[in-house]
């Protein structure tokens, strides 16, 4: 099995490959609902890639079988030369400890721990030392940081979990909808972070906000399992006409 | 309104199935006791005496554990459902109304598993008299009694303190802003309210009047059973004030840096685990705090059968673990949303279950100190009455702490493991 590779040694590899990519869950009737069918794609080192599409498209369903969350029904998923369907639980769990970071929705942190335990975890398990302190200042949260995730609001957790991705640097980060719970302000701010973290890292980021889709490098249009549309550098105005169309 | 009553029990069957059972243990225990008043009643002459002497002291136990381990497991049910009522709030429910509603739930919960526990009573009434009674022919020759008339009392009792806390405690929840507590992704932090404050400082009392009332008594024994439970009380009322602290005191034995399973554990028991820690100190308070009470008053000849143990503090013992272990069943799904971010952050499928014995560790040392420090005051109290010090009261401390924490590590480390099987962003799209 090969092990894993840091982005920075890989040149030109895909950081994600999905091939032919088929996702299935059992349905209330005992047959089979299809959720993704037949995707493929790639994710390029350093690289901004939105996924945008009407709910219930597969979006959410798309970035965890990419990220290894969930297995994939058929076809093959990669992340950065490993092969997620074939690998010991172990091996993807180092994979993710070491080379992917989450951020989702919502409920991204450990309640019990502060903002600040909660940016060290990952490097805490990985045995590793990392300056938390540093990286909540980068988000504007360093007099957060001794709170606990109830007290602080929706916007700030989310900038605390931003604040983990850059503390521990991994290759490539996977975002469910970062700004759907956030106001304009917070969630513009969220997303000038994620673009920074792109500018070194691999971002993939599911959103329905077309704006934010917008500032990626390239947006794929997910309709009914399939990749719909793939346009790159987009202007908004054309991924607003993309996602009308698969809607 | 009987659709939501419904809808909420069914949504949140963990919480309430956790809820009936200490209701039905409640009554179980319940059940012994009037059962033995009901028989010392009906047979009468000296075997009554002693029927009645046995059942004064077994009551005694019985009330003080229910009121703790009923009482925390009562205020959890209401706490782990804060977000629903805060949804309720949202779609127009006055905070009257969500008290109204939940205070109904606690009753039909609560009848429904006092019954249930009497019921269940019946038919181990017979071999656990033969059992505890097997020295002495007079009382192990007795038929039980217990009908109506014993069981109602005890269906009332368990129905009162269930609804009466539980109603105390949703009011504070319904009167919390809804979006505080949707916010808080875990259970808002247990403060002293005036009730802790109450009950904590009437435990405090009735354990100064038991030690005056000791110099020159003729049969300290009884009243020195108590006091270690009572302290339990005392401690698990003020446990808001220092448990926290306590807990990362004394856990960081182990520095943060050499377990990253223990670290976790650590901060979760200290802010999570009030409610299963509590029914511990008072499973642990019993057991040794009898021994220590008898070890100081019978001066060496100790008196103590294993059939008077179990009839003593048996049913106190089960219902106190059996309650800590009703909190994390209640409380799991908040644990697997934990372990879900901890496997999405990289965490092994062993470092989850180390995590999870840990917890169980935690939760038990925590409980065995606090218990220790129970029946030290049992037996400095003896000590100044009696002038006897005795060290009894340790290796039944040791030897219930170890049998729970077998008890509490399934608890944590099964679903744990069962957890790992399940799909990460299932847990995570949860709720
Ligand atoms: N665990 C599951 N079991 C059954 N069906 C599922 C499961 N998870 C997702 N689905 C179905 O898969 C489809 C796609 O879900 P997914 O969450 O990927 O959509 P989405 O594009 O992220 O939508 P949204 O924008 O609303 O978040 C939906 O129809 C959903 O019902
Ligand atoms: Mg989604």
């Amino acid at each position: 099995m090969p092990t894993p590779v840091s982005a920075d040694t890989i040149g030109g590899m895909p950081v994600v490959e999905v091939e032919n990519l088929t996702k299935s869950f059992p349905a209330a009737d005992g047959g089979v609902v299809p959720v993704l069918r037949g995707i493929t794609l790639q994710v390029a080192p350093g690289e901004f890639l939105a996924v945008v599409g009407p709910s219930g498209s597969g979006k959410s369903t798309l970035l965890y079988c990419m990220s290894g969350l969930e297995p994939a029904t058929t076809g093959r998923v990669r992340v950065l030369g490993q092969d997620v369907g074939t690998a010991s639980r172990g091996a993807l769990a180092k994979l993710r400890r070491d080379h992917v970071g989450f951020i989702f929705q919502s409920y991204n942190l450990i309640p019990s721990l502060t903002a600040r335990e909660n940016v060290a975890l990952p490097a805490r398990l990985a045995r590793r030392r990392v300056n938390p302190d540093d990286a909540l200042a980068q988000v504007g949260l360093a007099d957060r940081a001794s709170y606990r995730p109830a007290a602080l609001s929706g916007g700030q957790q989310q900038r605390v979990a931003i604040a983990r991705v850059l503390a521990v640097r991994p290759d490539v980060v996977f975002a469910d909808e970062p700004t759907g719970a956030l106001d304009t302000e917070s969630g513009t701010r969220v997303l000038d972070l994620l673009a920074g973290v792109a500018r070194e890292r691999s971002v993939v980021m599911v959103t329905h906000d077309l704006e934010a889709a917008a500032r990626a490098d390239r947006v794929l249009v997910l309709r009914d399992g399939a990749i719909h549309r793939e346009l790159t550098h987009p202007h908004p105005d054309d991924v607003f006409a993309a996602v009308a169309g698969a809607s | 309104m009987l659709r939501l009553i419904v809808s909420d029990l069914t949504a949140n069957a963990r919480v309430w199935l956790g809820a009936l059972l200490i209701a039905a243990a409640a009554a179980t225990v319940g059940a012994m006791v009037a059962s033995d008043i009901e028989t010392a009643l009906s047979a009468g002459g000296t075997t009554a005496l002693a029927l009645y002497g046995i059942s004064g002291t077994i009551a005694a136990l019985t009330v003080i554990t229910a009121l703790i381990v009923v009482g925390t497991v009562t205020t959890l049910t209401v706490t782990l459902q804060q977000r629903a009522y805060a949804l309720w709030q949202l779609i127009g429910l006055t905070p009257a109304r969500i008290r109204l509603i939940v205070t109904t739930q606690l009753l039909a919960v609560s009848l429904l598993g006092a019954v249930l526990g009497c019921a269940a009573a019946l038919p181990i009434l017979q071999p656990l008299y033969a059992y505890a009674f097997t020295g002495s022919p007079d009382l192990s020759a007795l038929h039980p009694r217990f009908t109506l008339s014993g069981a109602l009392p005890v269906i009332l009792f368990v129905a009162v303190v269930i609804t009466i806390g539980g109603s105390r405690a949703a009011g504070r929840a319904a009167h919390t802003p809804p979006i505080q507590s949707l916010r808080e992704a875990s259970l808002p932090a247990r403060r002293m309210t005036p009730a802790r404050w109450l009950t904590g400082s009437l435990a405090v009392a009735i354990i100064a009047a038991i030690t005056a009332s000791l110099p020159g008594s003729t049969s300290p024994a009884v009243p020195l059973t108590l006091i270690a439970p009572l302290t339990a009380g005392v401690l698990v009322s003020f446990g808001p004030l220092f448990l926290p602290g306590f807990v990362r005191a004394w856990t960081s034995v182990l520095p943060p840096t050499a377990s990253a399973a223990w670290y976790l554990a650590r901060n979760a028991t200290a802010t999570r685990g009030g409610a299963t820690i509590g029914p511990l100190v008072v499973a642990v308070a019993l057991a040794g705090g009898l021994f220590a009470a008898d070890g100081a008053s019978s001066q060496g000849s100790s008196t103590l059968t294993t059939g008077a143990v179990v009839l003593l503090i048996g049913g106190p013992l089960l219902l106190a673990v059996l309650g800590s272990v009703a909190t994390i069943f209640m409380s799991s799904r908040r644990r697997e949303r934990e372990f879900a971010l901890l496997v999405a952050a990289g965490g092994t499928p062993g470092l989850i279950l180390l995590a999870a014995a840990s917890e169980a560790v935690i939760y038990v040392g925590t409980a065995l100190l606090l218990g220790l420090f129970s029946v030290a005051v049992t037996s400095v109290v003896g000590a100044w009455a009696t002038h006897a010090w005795s060290w009894a009261g340790v290796m039944p401390s040791l030897t219930v702490a170890v049998a729970s924490l077998l008890l509490v590590l399934t608890a944590t480390v099964l679903p744990a493991y069962a957890g790992l099987r399940q799909r990460v962003t299932r847990v995570l799209a949860a709720e």
